[in-house]
């Protein structure tokens, strides 16, 4: 078996453009291999790595060359018109001498013997790769040297081995790529590496300080923390592994370093700390055991040699502390205005041309909440809903909040806090501080009443006053991040177990913005995008694209994304047992025969009672007429009806296996079809299961 | 604090880049006589990035924030202050390697220190620029900027050049230990034996500085002459004269971000300008690149 092994050298890619790019990278090796049946085992496999500089792709169980294969290819009929023949003739490549006669079908035809040689599977991958490198489709890449090549950064170089031989890659220098054999060590080592194959390759990269395994790379700063950790009697956060990963993700080879937060700023609230460290440096904080923040925190640096740890650490504290210095200067500055003394200063900022200030929107936030909670029936106290809404906005007038965007909400939070506004309770507060969330897929959901109806008031402001002033996204651009509120609205209805009905409620609340012109406006529109948002986030949950499509079908409309989600939830369980199996079978089995038999005759939609004959067609119907009642009578309760619609199997299997439907009576015909064709109908209440693969 | 003898002064920061760049096939210019808010304003990069002749120049570029000024108080805040700018086209292809040489004749060895390419794509919105690169920090501090320009007044590079920008005054308190800019040595005259500091030469004009900017600027002469400006930028190129139609679009720039600073304009008003500036700001590249070919 053959060795085959890649390097794909660029300078620094950003961490979230590596792991997509390597995927599809490897996908499309893996087709090629497939399509030209060059894998010499059936678990044939690709194993791929990544740094920030490297794509690395190995696989050891290739055959050499294709196997050669004869064909019989049919060619024209012998009375065809020559053009036709002569065409066929050139395509195969043969003289006219070597073609066959033969009979088929009544009729006498061409046939030609083709002979396919098998190649070179390292000739048909070189031959691939310019097309795989050129089709990449980057989430944003640039040109450096040729003037429509692009990748994520400049790409320096690439190899080919196979069967530890250097394949050269001839087409590189149109794009001013190397297509040097050898490899580069860690920027710090500065070094040729020549090797003969993978193993090789690895062992020599690691002796000159690259991990090329990403997950090694996280493993490493993990057990360097855990240890510090021990020693210190601190913690990392489980939420901080995302961090860890993008640390790895931007090192060939992590060194560990341990800074400390100067006491003087320990006592800033926690949440500004922790957003300069992680969002500014990417450091990784570290927590006592009582889930406060400890002041040591964590530097992943590049290889450095242990004698420059301290220097290091120490400049980087330094950097640090400047941070700090000035969110503590405003931290100090904003708590000298009272923060309800901020509210004339909201007017003064604007949310958008057409919808006025900040002012405006939190009156709006005002409005909407109210009526959130009279539609949800929420037990909450309105006087603290009223307060935490017109606070809401107020910390967008801090220095605090323009030097460190990512916090808004929390400050607002904190001060208010601080200053013991009248009336205020801790969930006015904790309110302000969880308005935002979720802001993305890792974001926990506000849980408290008041967090979610203050969250849920501002994102369904600011998504139908954009659908209001026609500011939709489109495909490629979504500047205020509708897309993204339209997730959050949907995970906080889910989460907390929200029954709303979205549409009516919508128009209930358009009159609050006392827009003109908006006759171009309808809320069907906005429902469809947040259906389109609902799909995605169905297919992050459960991973499954095809059970997804099943449920949407083009008939799908409704704005209760609750009841939406349980029924979705009930079929995704449904499929995994062996009942629904059953039923994605069956259903196959009738579309087939209902499509077939529809092309030659129309299928009417009514059973003719009068034209049942046998036992098992009386049984079925009966079993329909019950199955359409329970679904009429069960509306929610989404388990009962998928086990009615399992109870189908019977009667069914039954159905096909005693009851001809191609029987020579076309009326007798026709009805069966139109008992397979009622069948269908009743399972496509619930779900299209055709779409569904198995 | 380093030794004061042998610590590297502003002017040899300074002294050494000119003197690396030059040897590295680089032609030093001067800056532009004008106020600009970054070094990518100079036209010989602004507009000499565009068309196909290559062109390898660096200078050190005096630059203007009016609205960073903190009144010479703030120990890392100033509204002037200074860039050395590289920019090489067609990109070289060991450029990143070249680039780490660079920062070694400043004493800054990547081998002793975290030199980190931390992603940072870097967009002009009044220049209509745009280019994907890194923010190169050193230890956790900002040191440079590097990019690979793609656009500029709206107009696709080919081929595309790399601009390097050191901030001086960064690079300056990393490479002296110095905690206030206004503690960078300048220069150490060693016959004398007296040390110039950054603060003997600008403290006093950070203060003037700052109250113009933010207090004193006249803002009905600033939005007439934002609008003179405008106007004469158009006439400029209906006679086919980009680089002074570019100037005063320099110029333009200018007076907005004083009038910004004074704090004279909203948000949408703000959009509006910065539109306008782009707008200009395209003609003149369009108009520039039409005589280049």
């Amino acid at each position: 078996m053959s060795e085959l092994f890649i390097e794909v050298l660029s300078e620094e890619i950003p961490y979230w453009l590596q792991k997509n790019i390597v995927e599809q990278f490897k996908t499309k090796l893996h087709d090629v291999i497939i399509e030209n049946q060059l894998s010499g085992s059936e678990t044939f496999n690709i194993n791929f790595h990544f740094t920030p500089l490297r794509l690395i792709f190995f696989c050891d169980n290739l055959i050499n060359e294709q196997k050669s294969s004869t064909e019989i290819i049919k060619g024209p009929a012998v009375d065809a018109p020559d053009t036709a023949i002569e065409g066929f003739i050139k395509n195969i490549g043969i003289s006219k001498k070597e073609l066959k006669k033969k009979d088929f079908k009544k009729k006498t035809y061409y046939f030609a013997k083709h002979e396919k040689i098998g190649r070179k599977s390292e000739d048909i991958i070189k031959e691939n790769l310019e097309k795989i490198i050129r089709s990449l489709n980057w989430q944003k890449s640039m040109r450096w040297s040729h003037s429509s090549f692009r990748w994520g950064r400049p790409l320096k170089n690439i190899f080919f081995y196979f069967d530890s031989k250097n394949i050269p890659l001839n087409f590189l220098e149109n794009y001013s790529v190397d297509n040097n054999p050898f490899t580069i060590s860690h920027k710090k080592v500065d070094k040729e590496l020549r090797f003969k194959n993978f193993n090789q390759y690895k062992k020599k990269l690691l002796n000159s300080k690259v991990i090329i395994e990403h997950q090694k790379r996280e493993e490493k700063i993990k057990k360097e923390i855990s240890r510090f950790c021990q020693s210190k009697k601190i913690l990392l956060k489980n939420e901080h592994n995302n961090l860890i990963s993008l640390n790895a993700g931007l090192v060939e080879f992590p060194s560990i370093l341990f800074g400390k937060i100067h006491k003087d700023f320990m006592s800033l609230p926690q949440e500004i700390l922790e957003a300069v460290m992680i969002n500014d440096q990417n450091f990784i904080p570290l927590f006592n055991k009582n889930n406060n923040l400890s002041s040591y925190f964590v530097i992943v640096s590049d290889y450095i040699k242990k004698e420059f740890y301290k220097k290091i650490t120490e400049d980087n504290e330094k950097v640090l502390q400047a941070r700090f210095a000035d969110a503590s200067f405003y931290w100090k500055n904003d708590l000298k205005i009272k923060f309800e003394e901020r509210l004339s200063l909201l007017s003064d900022i604007q949310f958008h041309e057409k919808l006025g200030s900040f002012k405006d929107k939190e009156k709006r936030i005002e409005s909407i909440a109210q009526v959130l909670v009279e539609t949800l029936k929420v037990k909450c106290n309105s006087t603290e809903l009223l307060l935490a809404a017109k606070l809401s906005k107020l910390d967008l007038t801090t220095g605090l909040v323009r030097e460190f965007p990512e916090l808004q909400g929390i400050i607002g939070g904190y001060i208010a806090e601080k200053q013991k506004i009248k009336d205020a309770s801790k969930n006015v507060y904790l309110a302000l501080k969880e308005q935002y969330l979720p802001k993305g897929p890792l974001d926990l959901c506000p849980k408290n009443d008041l967090s979610y109806i203050l969250s849920l008031s501002d994102k369904l402001d600011t998504l139908l006053g954009f659908f209001l002033i026609a500011e939709i996204p489109s495909a490629s651009k979504d500047p205020y991040a509708l897309r993204r509120a339209a997730l959050g609205i949907l995970r906080i209805i889910i989460e907390n177990n929200l029954k709303i009905k979205l549409e009516p409620f919508l128009k209930e609340i358009v009159h609050i913005y006392n827009l003109p012109n908006i006759s171009n406006f309808k809320v069907k529109d906005l429902i469809i995008f947040l259906t389109e948002r609902f799909k995605f986030l169905l297919k992050s949950i459960t991973k499954k694209q095809d059970v997804v499509n099943s449920f949407f079908t083009h008939k799908t409309y409704n704005s209760n994304f609750l009841i939406l989600y349980k029924k979705f939830l009930a079929l995704n369980e449904f499929i995994k047992k062996g009942e629904g199996k059953k039923i994605i079978e069956l259903n196959k089995r009738a579309l087939n025969i209902v499509t077939i038999e529809g092309k030659k005759m129309h299928i009417k939609n009514s059973i003719d009672t009068a034209l049942l004959k046998e036992k098992q067609e009386f049984i079925l119907v009966e079993k329909l007429n019950q199955i359409e009642n329970i679904i009429k009578f069960e509306q929610e309760n989404f388990q009962n009806i998928l086990n009615e619609i399992s109870s189908l199997h019977l009667p069914l299997n039954n159905f096909f296996d005693n009851v001809m439907v191609n029987v020579n009576d076309l009326k007798i015909k026709s009805n069966r079809l139109s008992i397979l064709k009622r069948v269908l109908d009743t399972l496509k209440t619930y779900a299209d299961f055709s779409k569904i693969q198995k | 604090m380093v030794s004061k003898k042998n610590v590297l002064s502003f002017q040899d920061i300074i002294f050494n880049l000119q003197s690396f760049w030059s040897k590295n096939n680089c032609t030093i210019v001067q800056p532009i006589d004008l106020q600009v808010g970054a070094g990518t304003f100079h036209p010989l990069t602004a507009l000499g990035v565009l068309g196909k002749k290559s062109r390898n120049i660096a200078y050190v570029q005096p630059t203007r924030r009016p609205a960073d000024g903190r009144y010479g108080k703030n120990p890392n805040r100033l509204q002037h202050y200074y860039q050395f700018q590289v920019l090489l086209k067609p990109t070289p292809k060991n450029i990143q390697s070249i680039f780490l040489r660079s920062l070694k004749a400043i004493e800054i060895d990547h081998k002793k220190n975290n030199i980190e390419f931390k992603e940072d794509d870097w967009e002009s919105p009044t220049l209509g620029a745009s280019g994907l690169g890194w923010e190169i920090r050193c230890n956790g501090m900002e040191i440079s900027q590097y990019t690979y320009l793609q656009q500029i007044g709206g107009i696709d590079c080919d081929p595309v050049s790399v601009e390097i920008t050191y901030g001086l005054e960064r690079l300056a308190m990393f490479i002296q230990k110095v905690n206030n800019v206004f503690d960078i040595i300048w220069n150490i005259n060693k016959k004398e034996n007296k040390v110039i500091k950054y603060r003997d030469i600008y403290l006093e004009s950070e203060k003037q500085f700052s109250k113009y900017n933010f207090e004193y600027a006249n803002t009905d002469y600033l939005f007439k002459s934002f609008e003179f400006m405008e106007s004469e930028c158009k006439d400029l190129l209906k006679n086919n004269l980009p680089l002074p139609a570019f100037e005063n679009c320099i110029k333009a720039s200018h007076y907005f971000n004083i009038l910004d600073s004074r704090g004279v304009i909203g948000v949408a008003q703000r959009q509006s300008y910065i539109l306008k500036i782009r707008t200009l700001v395209k003609s003149c590249c369009e108009s520039w690149i039409k005589q280049e070919s």
